[in-house]
This record gives structure tokens, sequence and C-alpha cells, in this order.
């Protein structure tokens, strides 16, 4: 995910700075759930980091207009929401694929009631990421640890790009299937 | 209601490749399509999404990326193929059940028991019992059990029987290896990985993965970029797709033909006599053939030897009325005809100005080619087709399309039936022609009648054609009646007493002159046609009304 990245040089003066202090503050607990907002409704690492940065820049430059003490999140993801929907207006124009808008509304409605049944979901990954086959988890880290794009790992494995991206898939389906198991116990006791 | 298997896994298999961005639109488009169907659907999507972010996100424990490189255990090509065959079988991450704490209840003090001797053979019982326990125990541990799952679908039928079971469209296939015959017409079978392959009866094929199959008999494999590394396994060889559209024609005797299309595929050996054979990279306009008796081979590419597209209305009308014989004239150079349904290189011969011209034709949506003759003297189109011999003139149907460019007096000659020496000028019947006026007309000549008279039938049209136009002409006779129908509709009808004549080891002539002369040089009963000639379909049976006025609208309306 992307750091934060403030413009620091149109903010230089003190009270801007106490400002700065307390937006960080209110926005390091939420960041996470804006990205995740954003990437559901952009399913593209590189593109959603760009949206999650030009929304941190605009809930900073319209920090001034926020209410203390109303629902930050649900601010954030609004204007994360204008910039979604302004991406998408732009691929609209280059003929390239987009969501429309009533299946980011649902989208939106969907991840509304899930957010808080997601709140544990990294304790679970973690766990379950013990129970995966060493190479299953080699992979893992070699993509989002190491970092190595797909196409470099299928070069030097001399396997298709296609063969790294279905075991991704199937990784993330195990992951994903381990995590549910776990929750479930939870959800019968409410 | 829960999610299925299948529908998770496409949503995860979209998600990964977006998340990437390498989802191309289609890929996104179908993601789209399956997150607005259902609340289920996009719960799971959401729960993807962030789970993908979270394993982003993780601290991971520092490890070199060399280590992780150089490490034993590192996959590599074979492993990551098997990885891939497994892809859908693969098992759930094992969560450890709860340990349940049993209460005692009541202390219960047993009496002791008395000891018994064991006899040496007891003794000898136990341990080779033992043994095969731990046998057996090993056995299950070590040797995966494969789980079968559904991996690939029926999508299209036309014409189709299978031999095994019932199947429609829609039917899912298993990966466990059942084989599945297909005596007659087409079938698509699309695999969740999203290859696509287009099956000619007859073929045999057993389902190996979503990305696998073993095949005999001739496809057409069309091949997305999710797809790559689809693998035709044949007997003597398999064919791995390198992202392409590729056709197979495979079989244990002749062994396995490759011809590409787009893209490239490599060709694998994989029969015991043929391993020390290298495998073979075979690109697009390219083809190769591995054989038990030639090895490994380059041959000519044959793209026309296969059916590439899902058929079009028009093609799907045509496979349902099964004609024995389809001359498309559409591939293949001025002297060879192709036969649509089986294939089967039909030996022709031309002579004069005759060509395969490029137009829009009746046949198809998009720009193909007709047959066109210029109709001088020495134009003519001849087709040796064996598979006409075998109506022996009980019943026949002829049906193709015709666009006359110029009326002729005394008429001109579309198709006749000659014999074996091609000569026009003496022996022919079947005989199909335009008018002065441009009616078309239709002729034959019986073998014999009882009374040796009416030895001819002819008959034409109440209207004229158009020139410049295409129009739809068929011929159905059988039972002792003979139809003649002009784009679609009856124009006249006779009946006969004895099937027309038909000569063994004979031709069909197109455009050419026919009759004799007397005495003037270009004195012909029919001169040559001018014009083209398309989609010439022949059948061994008498087709009805309602036949010939759907291969006739189907055509014209391009219905899908």
């Amino acid at each position: 995910m992307m750091g934060i990245v403030l413009d620091k040089g149109k903010h230089h003066t003190v009270s801007r700075d106490d400002r700065g202090r307390d937006f960080l503050s209110i926005l390091t607990p939420c960041q996470s759930r804006i990205y995740s907002y954003i990437l559901t409704s952009v399913p593209c690492f590189s593109d959603a980091d760009d949206i999650l940065q030009d929304t941190i820049h605009l809930m900073w430059e319209k920090f001034d207009d926020f209410e203390i003490g109303t629902d930050f999140l649900a601010w954030g993801k609004r204007i994360a929401y204008f910039l979604i929907l302004r991406y998408y207006r732009k691929k609209k124009k280059e003929n390239k694929f987009y969501y429309d808008k009533q299946l980011l509304l649902k989208l939106g409605e969907n991840f509304q009631q899930a957010s808080n049944s997601m709140k544990d979901n990294l304790a679970f990954l973690k766990n379950c990421m013990k129970k995966l086959k060493v190479q299953d988890q080699k992979l893992l880290k070699l993509r989002y640890f190491e970092n190595h794009k797909a196409k470099e790992l299928a070069k030097r494995y001399g396997c298709s790009v296609q063969y790294i991206y279905r075991n991704i898939s199937r990784i993330h389906q195990l992951l994903l299937a381990c995590i549910q198991k776990q929750k479930s116990p939870l959800k019968e006791l409410f | 209601m829960p999610l299925e298997r299948l529908i998770k896994k496409q949503i995860m298999d979209l998600l990964v490749l977006s998340l990437e961005d390498a989802a191309t639109v289609e890929d996104m488009q179908m993601l789209r399509a399956i997150l607005d169907r259902s609340d289920e659907a996009r719960d799971y999507y959401i729960q993807a999404v962030v789970e993908a972010q979270n394993i982003r996100d993780i601290d991971w424990e520092v490890e070199t990326s060399e280590d992780l490189m150089n490490s034993s255990d590192i996959l590599n090509y074979e492993l990551w193929k098997a990885f891939a065959e497994q892809e859908t079988i693969a098992p759930t991450v094992e969560i450890p059940k709860e340990e349940i704490e049993h209460e005692i209840i009541q202390k219960v003090e047993y009496p002791l028991q008395e000891r018994k001797k064991l006899s040496k053979l007891t003794i000898l019982s136990l341990i080779t019992s033992a043994a095969a326990v731990l046998v057996l125990a090993s056995y299950i541990y070590f040797v995966p059990v494969k789980h079968s799952v559904p991996v690939a679908s029926i999508t299209e039928m036309i014409n189709a029987v299978w031999a095994d079971t019932e199947k429609v469209s829609g039917t899912r296939l298993w990966d466990d290896e059942t084989e599945h015959s297909l005596l007659h017409g087409v079938a698509e079978i699309t695999f969740d990985s999203g290859a696509k392959v287009l099956i000619e009866a007859p073929a045999s094929l057993k389902i190996l993965s979503d990305s696998g199959m073993f095949f005999q008999g001739k496809l057409t494999a069309e091949v997305p970029s999710s797809a790559i590394g689809f693998t035709v396994h044949t007997p003597s060889s398999k064919v791995v797709d390198l992202g392409t559209r590729f056709g197979v024609i495979a079989s244990v005797k002749a062994g396995t033909e490759v011809h590409v299309d787009q893209g490239k595929i490599e060709h694998i050996p994989t029969s015991e006599s043929l391993k020390s054979l290298s495998r073979h990279i075979i690109e697009a306009g390219q083809a190769g053939r591995i054989s038990e008796e030639d090895g490994l081979s380059t041959i000519v590419c044959r793209r026309e030897r296969f059916l590439w597209d899902k058929p079009t209305a028009y093609e799907t009308a045509v496979f349902s009325t099964n004609p024995v014989s389809h001359y498309r004239f559409d591939d293949g150079v001025d002297k060879i005809a192709f036969d649509a349904i089986d294939r089967t290189v039909t030996q022709s011969e031309s002579f004069g100005d005759v060509k395969l011209a490029q137009g829009k034709t009746v046949d198809t949506e998009h720009e193909s080619k007709a047959l066109h003759l210029a109709g001088n003297m020495e134009s003519k189109f001849f087709i040796r087709d064996k598979t006409i011999e075998v109506t022996k003139g009980d019943a026949l149907t002829i049906s193709l399309w015709i666009r006359p460019e110029q009326m002729i007096d005394g008429g001109q000659n579309v198709l006749v039936y000659t014999d074996h020496l091609r000569q026009t000028d003496r022996y022919y019947s079947n005989q199909i022609f335009l008018t002065g006026d441009n009616h078309v007309g239709f002729y034959f000549y019986q073998h014999q009648t009882v009374d040796e008279s009416a030895l001819d039938i002819s008959m034409e049209s109440n209207i004229s054609i158009s020139l410049n136009q295409w129009c739809h002409v068929a011929v159905s006779y059988g039972k002792g009646a003979v139809n003649l129908y002009v784009n679609g509709k009856l124009h006249a009808s006779q009946t006969y007493q004895l099937p027309p004549q038909f000569f063994n080891g004979g031709y069909w002539a197109v455009g050419c002159k026919t009759g004799h002369e007397t005495g003037h040089p270009n004195n012909w009963e029919n001169l040559p046609f001018r014009g083209s000639v398309d989609e010439m379909l022949f059948f061994d049976r008498s087709l009805s009304d309602q036949e010939i006025k759907m291969l006739y609208e189907k055509a014209v309306k391009r219905e899908r």
C-alpha cells in the first residue's frame, strides 16, 4: 500500500503542521479501510494505489471542511468514491472497461455490510499462511514481499505467466477458505 | 445460498488477473457480469479483495530472495505444470479440529484381566497384520487421492450425437478421464480456463483438467491469454498452446498433425518410440506431423481442412439437414474444392476462366469467396465426388446459389452430371440450367421407362431471375416426384416412373456447355454459365419444402 505523502510546500505554517498531525492521527487507523474500499471498486493494485494517493491529498486539502467528531471513514470513502467515478469516466473515454455506477453502489453496500466481519481477517490470514505448503508460501513471498513481477517469475522458472497467475489464484482461494473456516465458529456465537 | 465453488474460482482467477493489471476487457466484462448477478458473489469478491490487500501488507519474515530462488524445493517447470493441472482439485488448507475435552462422569474400576499366553502362530499373525496395515496406511498417505471436479462444459452442439450419454448443451464434463465419443455432428467444449475446442465427429476425448484433454479425431482450439499452456494430448504427442488458434488431427495410426492458424504451439513427441525426437515449435501458417512412420515432419498448413468458428445460423441449418457434400468455394485454390462436412478433399479440375472470386456472398456474414465462371466456351469446373454416388439416383436434393451476369439466347448451363469421360455433349442428366429469358430449369434422363416413352423429365420456373443478384435454386426428387424451388418457393413439380440415369464414376460439371452440334460450331443445347455459383449442397434424400425454405431463409436473413 502507498504511504501518506502530504504536500509540505503548501502547508508550512505551525498551525497547519498541527492540523497535519491531527489529520494523520485520524487517518492512520482508517487508511487501510479506505484502501480496501478503493481496491474493491478498482481491482488493480497500481490504479488503486494512485487513487488512494489522490484521495489522501484531497482529504488533506478539504480537511478544514471536515467536522471533528463526525465519521471520518465515511467522509474519506465519499471522497474516494468521487475519485473512483472520475477514474472510470477517464476509462470510458479511453474505451476501456469500467464498472458502472450501479455496480459501484452495490459493491459499496456489500462492503459496508462486510466491514465489521473483516476486522480480524489479518490475524486469521497470518494463521492460515503458516498452514500453506512451503512452495506456496514462497511464491507469495516472492510476489508480494520481494515484489517480483509475475512475468519475471515465469521467465526465471521457464513456465508461462498464466501458470503463475493461476497458482496465485489457487493459493488465494485456499487462504480465503481457511479464513472463512476460522471465522465460522465466531459467527455461530452471534 | 452458498456460492458454487466454480464461481468462487472464477471470481478469484479474474480478480488476480485484474489486480495484476493483466486482465483483458473480456475478463473484466465477465467479472462484472458475475458481480452484477448475485449478492453472494459480491461478498466473496470483497473478502477476496481484502485478503489480497492483507497478503500484500503482511509482515513477512526476512528471507533473501537469493535463498528463495536457490532453495531445493523451489518450483521448477514440471512442478508448475503439475500445479496447473492440480489447481482445481487442490485440497483446502487443513484446519486443526477443536479438541473436545471429555468430562469424566464416573470413575470406573475394571477388574484386572487374566494374562493369556500368546502362541508363536498368534504372534506371527499379529506381526503380518501389522505390516499389512502399515503398508496400506503408507499407500494412503503417500499416494495422493484425486477428487474429480467438473472443469469444462459442452457449450454448443450442432447435430451432435454422443455415444456414451445423452449430453446436452450445458452438460458439465469432469476431469475424471471418462471417454466421451462424438459420433456425429459438431460440438464445442469450453474449459473453465477459457480454452475452447470445436470438435468434429467422429472423435473421442478424455478431459484431464481445465487446461488439458486427451484427444483422437479432429478439432480446432482457440486459447485466450487466460489459458495459455492448454494442452491436447494425443496417442503420439502433445500439443502445448503458447497463445494461439490451432487445428489438430490425431489418430493412433496416422499420428498427429497440427496446423497453426494464429500464434504458436509446441509439439512434443510422447510415445515411447518417438520420445527421443526433439520438441518442435510451430508458428502461424505452419504445420507439422508426428507419426510412428515418419517421425517428426513439416507439412503444408491446410487451414481449410478445419472448422474454425462456431457455425452461423445458416451453417447450423446446413448441419441439421445433413448433406453428403457441401461445396463452399471459400478456401483453397482453383483446382480443389473442399467438403465442409467431413472435410475430405474432393478431386476437381477447372478449365478456362474459372476462379474463386472474392466478394460478399450469400453464405456468410463476412466477405467470402464464390466460384466465378467467365462464360466462355471452355469454362467449366468438374467435381468427382464419390459421396454422391451412394444415392444411386434413387433420391437426391441439390441446393445452390447462383448469380447470373448475362441472359444468353438458347440458355446457359449451371450444373450437370456427366459420365466418367466427361462427355457433356452426349451424356448428361440432373441438369440445372437457365433458359434464354432467365427462367430456372431442371432436366433429367430416366434409365428406361416401362413403356419406353417419356425418357426425359424437364421443368421450368414460372418466373425469371434477375441479373447480378444472388438466387437460391433447389431441386429435390424421390419416391416418384421431382420438385423445383426458386428462392425457397416451390415453382414446378412433376412425377416420374423410374429414377434418373446416374453414370458410374461420373462427374458433376459446373457451368459447362452441354448438348451436341448440329452443323454450327456454337449450336449447343445450353451454353456455358456466366456468373457466380456458391454454397452447393448435395443430399442423398429428398428434402422437404420446409427444409429448403429454411436453407434459403437462414442464408438471406443471416440469423444467428
